[in-house]
């Protein structure tokens, strides 16, 4: 077991799933990827991640879904969303179900890694 | 008890008339006998005539109002044979015959032409001999003008000056009641080429009496209202408190019977959609009008929209379905590119360095335009929503600039700023705004060759504050400036010179800048340059 913080990566795109976990591996983070919103879920549940970066439009569970799931049982994980419509409902409807912060696609992946660090910080 | 009157001796005394002969007396009896005679003639003619103009007026019907004055007036003039002409459109046609056997009689009377038209023409009767009796026509003239010819075969035994008098009396009540029938069936006439034009109309009209009893309605409005309410007559309102259940929004529905109720020379449009059909309809209703100015009933017209209504959301969600499939690989294309110009994965050759940029630049236009689209989109939908708060517009504007240098620099273009001395803030949407200033800016250096310049200037002009980008560029044709704003206009300048755009970028400027309740123009001189400017209205200046 490593100090290293674990963080959740949820996305049903392939691409931007391998991309997410490329950045948060150079940053230094432990990361579990998930292609959509259940296995999120069920790692999530297993491992206890610090933080989880979820994209929001995913098929069955949605990222609010996941966040309003995670938030029940795990108070402790930092929530970031991910979504491509940067649409005010989307975006109240996340934070209203516990996300931390959120981010709209696309996005700078150097961005993303900065405000994850932000929030594992101010947890700290 | 009065006293009896007393007598002149002027007045004629019973015993004078005792001295008079019994012939004289028998001549007076008789003069007295003529006389009696002749009122009661007049009373019989007088009595025929009220009964003919009775039973005249009982026909409202052309053919058999005809046929009841060819009856009589060749009863009158002894006449075994006849017919009657009358008047139909330009011409005078067959209505009735006596006698004849109606295919061996003339279809039609031409005027001037034979003895019937003869009379016509000269508007009196004419005379002729037949064989062994008369052809007598008469026309029926009404207020001078010919309505129809009768055509009597008779004896040629004379008639008598009373029975003339008769004839005479009868032709012109004839003629009256003629016209009278005429007429009506003018207007029949009209009502049925008004009922066969609205029923061959698809948008459902109504028309209500002054009190809001429906009393004409084409085919259309019968087939939408009959589910509802299938009575003759329904009064409007109340087919309308029927309907109210069916629709989106009831009390918007509601909301123009109320209106119409208030003031009966309403008149305006709206439209409603019904829950389960899904049909959309618009509405217009205006007040129909007497000639001394009051209200007597009102028309209802309703327009099918569903078709335009459904291929508008069709278009929408492609619109929105298709950003949101951009925004995916492009999301993965400019992390990736961004991961190796960061050094990620290795140094990168100035060469490779250089070509991934290109890639980068040209990932954010084709974002720029998908987020164009989207808001064109949802501009089309109504459902943009501007996140407004106080801004100071001299500093959005030098933002704008400040993201523009290294762009002006890359193409040998002077860019200058010039900013007011006091502040001006507009309540409005930070983002949409910049968008419209950078799009200002970036179509003025994409329009201008190197060496020449882009001057930005912010000023107020009175309630409202301005921002101008004026360029040196190639500008537009004087047609076409009214046009650069419209979606998807490019001007021939640019087509012309291969200069890139989507024609999107300034239809968006102008939306947002409506949406802030300001406006946007253009002056240009092709081959010159061209200004265009932005106008906002203050909600609050600083004094200096």
């Amino acid at each position: 077991v490593s100090d290293r913080p674990l963080v959740l990566v949820a996305d049903d795109d392939e691409d931007i799933l391998a991309l997410l976990v490329f950045r948060l591996e150079r940053d230094g983070y432990h990361v579990l990827a998930a292609r959509d919103g259940d296995e999120a879920l069920a790692l999530a549940r297993e491992h206890r991640p610090d933080a989880a970066v979820l994209d929001v439009a995913m098929p069955g569970l949605d990222g609010i879904d996941v966040t309003r799931a995670l938030r029940a049982e795990l108070e402790h994980t930092k929530i970031l969303l991910l979504t491509a419509r940067a649409r005010r409902e989307d975006l109240e409807l996340g934070l209203a179900a516990g996300a931390d912060s959120y981010i709209t696609k696309p996005f700078s992946p150097a961005l993303l890694g900065w405000r994850l660090g932000e929030l594992l910080c101010a947890r700290a | 008890v009065a006293s009896p009157p007393h007598r002149t001796s002027a007045t004629p005394g019973p015993e004078r008339e005792a001295g008079a002969s019994a012939a004289q007396l028998e001549a007076e009896n008789a003069e007295l006998r003529r006389t009696i005679a002749a009122l009661a003639e007049e009373r019989d003619r007088l009595n025929d005539l009220f009964e003919f103009g009775a039973q005249l007026a009982a026909h409202t019907d052309v053919s058999e109002l005809a046929e009841a004055v060819l009856e009589e007036i060749a009863g009158v003039a002894g006449a075994g044979f006849g017919m009657i002409h009358v008047r139909r459109d330009q011409q005078y046609r067959l209505a009735a015959t006596r006698g004849f056997a109606i295919e061996t009689v003339p279809e039609t009377v031409e005027e001037g032409v034979q003895l019937a038209g003869e009379a016509l023409a000269e508007r009196r009767p004419r005379s002729t001999a037949a064989g062994p009796g008369e052809e007598l026509c008469l026309p029926l003239v009404h207020r001078g003008k010919p309505l129809g010819v009768l055509t009597l075969l008779r004896s040629p035994a004379p008639l008598s000056g009373a029975r003339r008098r008769t004839l005479e009396r009868l032709l012109e009540q004839a003629a009256a009641s003629l016209a009278q029938a005429l007429a009506y069936a003018e207007v029949r006439r009209h009502g049925v080429v008004v009922k066969a034009v609205l029923d061959a109309t698809r948008d459902p009209i109504l028309m209500a009496d002054a009190g809001g009893r429906i009393v004409l309605e084409n085919r259309a409005a019968w087939e939408l209202r009959r589910d509802q309410d299938p009575s003759a007559n329904p009064v409007a309102a109340e087919l309308a408190r029927l309907t109210a259940p069916l629709v989106e929004a009831p009390d918007a529905y509601l909301a123009m019977f109320e209106r119409v109720a208030e003031d009966e020379l309403y008149a305006g449009s709206d439209e409603y959609r019904f829950v389960e059909s899904g049909r959309s309809f618009q509405r217009y209703t205006a007040p129909v009008v007497a000639p001394g100015g009051e209200a007597v009933g009102r028309i209802l017209v309703q327009h099918e929209v569903s078709a335009e209504r459904e291929s508008e959301r069709l278009k929408d969600e492609f619109v929105a379905l298709v950003s949101h499939e951009l925004r995916t690989p492009l999301t993965s294309i400019m992390g990736y590119v961004e991961t190796l110009l960061d050094g990620e994965v290795g140094a990168l050759s100035e060469e490779q360095g250089q070509f991934l940029r290109v890639v980068d630049r040209n990932a954010e236009r084709l974002l720029s335009l998908v987020g164009d689209l989207l808001f064109v989109a949802n501009l089309d939908a109504g459902s943009v929503a501007l996140d407004r708060c106080e801004l100071d517009v001299d500093r959005l504007v030098a933002e704008c600039v400040d993201a523009a240098r290294p762009s002006a620099e890359g193409r040998g273009v002077e860019l200058r700023l010039s900013g007011i001395e006091r502040p001006a803030f507009v309540d409005g949407d930070a983002a949409r705004l910049g968008q419209v200033v950078d799009n200002l800016i970036s179509n003025a250096l994409k329009f201008t060759a190197a060496g020449g310049s882009v001057a930005v200037r912010v000023r107020t002009k009175g309630e409202t504050v301005a921002v101008e980008v004026e360029d040196t560029g190639i500008g537009i044709p004087e047609g076409e400036q009214a046009r650069v704003f419209e979606r998807f206009f490019r001007a021939s300048s640019a087509t012309a010179r291969a200069v890139p755009g989507s024609g999107l970028g300034l239809s968006v400027a102008r939306a947002i800048v409506e949406a802030h309740g300001g406006s946007v123009g253009v002056a240009s001189v092709e081959g010159a340059g061209s200004t265009f400017h932005v106008e906002l209205p203050v909600v609050r200046a600083v004094a200096a």
